[in-house]
């Protein structure tokens, strides 16, 4: 009988001890969601310009030159616009919708582009 | 207690023994039946897109419009093979369409027809694009019947579009000169009025086989020489028994001389994939694709590199992107 209640201990002692253990590991996830989350974001200077780079684990997914959707070769002109569209595409990413700027975007986050 | 350990200790390593003799069962399987391997590059995600049209300058690949179930697109997107990387490009300027046309004429890239489900529209619309400027101009509409689901191929001087759907299957082609911005008909393709069929080029010759009408998948295969424009039949892609080259949807491309023809659509879905050699005329499976199965997908080709992107299989739509090397041995890790 002594037997039973040792094992019941151990066995409330591994399950307390696994909750706990999932309940850290999850709000810590939650704290850096959006760190530790598969994309990341990079905006990097070019020539008075700006251009942002997303990375999936650590590897280069999109190198974005140009502002997306719009005609030419037209580029941020600060560095707030490419990190809002930047934000914008892995957000996209990380509803797993595929990451297309439409230019409704750029006019709804008042980007800087000549809409020709 | 210690016992019980140290026999629980030789179970396990049995059992580890056993899983890597029966590993290496496998490794060996797999490369004594076909060559190439496959691997994974850089991907989309989950929801995804079939339908898309592509074409390859130098070592960018690009790939524009589609549809993914629910919607048409018109974005367009390059491929960098390089860098592994993707960059959103200036939309491509027509409404948004699948199974569009695309094809290169020197450095420039033109796509155009396709289908509109939400309007219920065959398409004849053609645009220019022009990699230096990142824009969009349009030309001539496509001077055939407005259609869907057909081969187009450039050379260094034209484009040429045919085949394809409009309602009822074609076999007709079309030249475009981007000089005078006009479509010809052109004459002599003596192949079967198909849709959703594949042409690959090596060097000077443009290969053309693949594709269904009225449910037949076709079996006859034709080169066209863009020098003489002349067609030449060849032998069917059906003659080796143990060949099942024919399909519809399909993807083609070229690396180092000869053609590829891979996935699509037999049946169901088809992973399979076949090379194809010109000095012997002769085909030869490869390994099949590594992933999902899938039809209507792309591929991008600068004739010593080439990776197949997207496509569907049944509803499910597809997001990856793989290279093939068609000489190297098949690898499961690097999937």
């Amino acid at each position: 009988m002594k037997k039973i209640y040792s094992y019941i201990g151990v066995f409330m002692l591994i399950l307390t001890l696994t909750i706990f253990f999932l309940y850290i590991k999850n709000t810590n996830n939650k704290s850096k969601a959006t760190n530790q989350s598969l994309y990341s974001l990079k905006v990097i200077e070019n020539k008075d310009s700006w251009i942002y780079e997303i990375y999936k684990n650590d590897t280069m997914f999109i190198r974005q030159e140009y502002i997306p959707s719009a005609k030419g070769k037209q580029s941020f002109k600060t560095k707030e616009d490419a990190k809002k569209i930047g934000n914008l595409v892995v957000s996209k990413l990380s509803k797993n919708v595929f990451p297309v700027i439409s230019k409704n975007d750029l006019i709804n986050n008042n980007i800087n582009f000549e809409n020709k | 207690m210690k016992r019980f350990n140290n026999k629980a200790a030789i179970r396990l390593l049995y059992l580890t023994a056993m899983l890597t003799l029966f590993y290496n069962c496998n490794g060996d399987d797999d490369s004594d039946d076909t060559d190439g391997n496959w691997v994974k590059k850089s991907t989309f995600n989950e929801e995804a897109r079939s339908s898309s049209s592509a074409f390859t300058i130098d070592n960018i690949g690009y790939m524009g419009t589609g549809y993914d179930g629910d919607d048409y697109y018109n974005d367009f997107w390059s491929y960098n093979m390089d860098t592994n990387s993707w960059q959103q490009l200036a939309d491509f300027p027509g409404i948004e369409r699948s199974s569009a046309s695309s094809f290169v004429i020197g450095t420039e890239g033109y796509m155009g027809t396709g289908y509109n489900g939400d309007t219920n529209e065959e398409l004849s619309d053609y645009y220019k694009y022009n990699t230096a400027t990142n824009t969009w101009t349009q030309i001539a509409d496509f001077a055939g019947s407005a259609r869907y689901g057909t081969v187009a191929f450039g050379s260094d001087s034209y484009g040429y579009v045919g085949t394809g759907y409009d309602g009822s299957d074609k076999k007709d082609f079309w030249k475009y000169d981007p000089v005078a911005d006009t479509w010809t008909e052109i004459y002599g393709f003596g192949g079967d009025k198909r849709r959703d069929g594949v042409t690959f080029t090596i060097d000077n010759n443009v290969y053309l086989g693949t594709g269904i009408s009225n449910g037949v998948y076709e079996t006859d295969f034709w080169v066209f020489d863009l020098d003489t424009e002349e067609w030449t039949q060849l032998e069917d892609i059906d003659e080796d028994d143990d060949d099942y080259v024919e399909r519809s949807n399909a993807v083609a491309f070229t690396i180092d001389g000869k053609g590829y023809v891979a996935c699509g659509e037999y049946g169901g879905s088809i992973d399979t994939v076949y090379e194809y050699t010109p000095s012997t005329e002769s085909w030869v499976e490869k390994t099949e694709f590594e992933l999902y199965a899938r039809r209507d997908a792309i591929a991008f080709t600068n004739g010593s590199r080439a990776f197949v992107a997207l496509g569907r299989n049944g509803t499910l739509y597809l997001d990856d992107n793989m290279e093939f090397f068609p000489n190297a041995e098949q690898d499961d890790d690097d999937n």
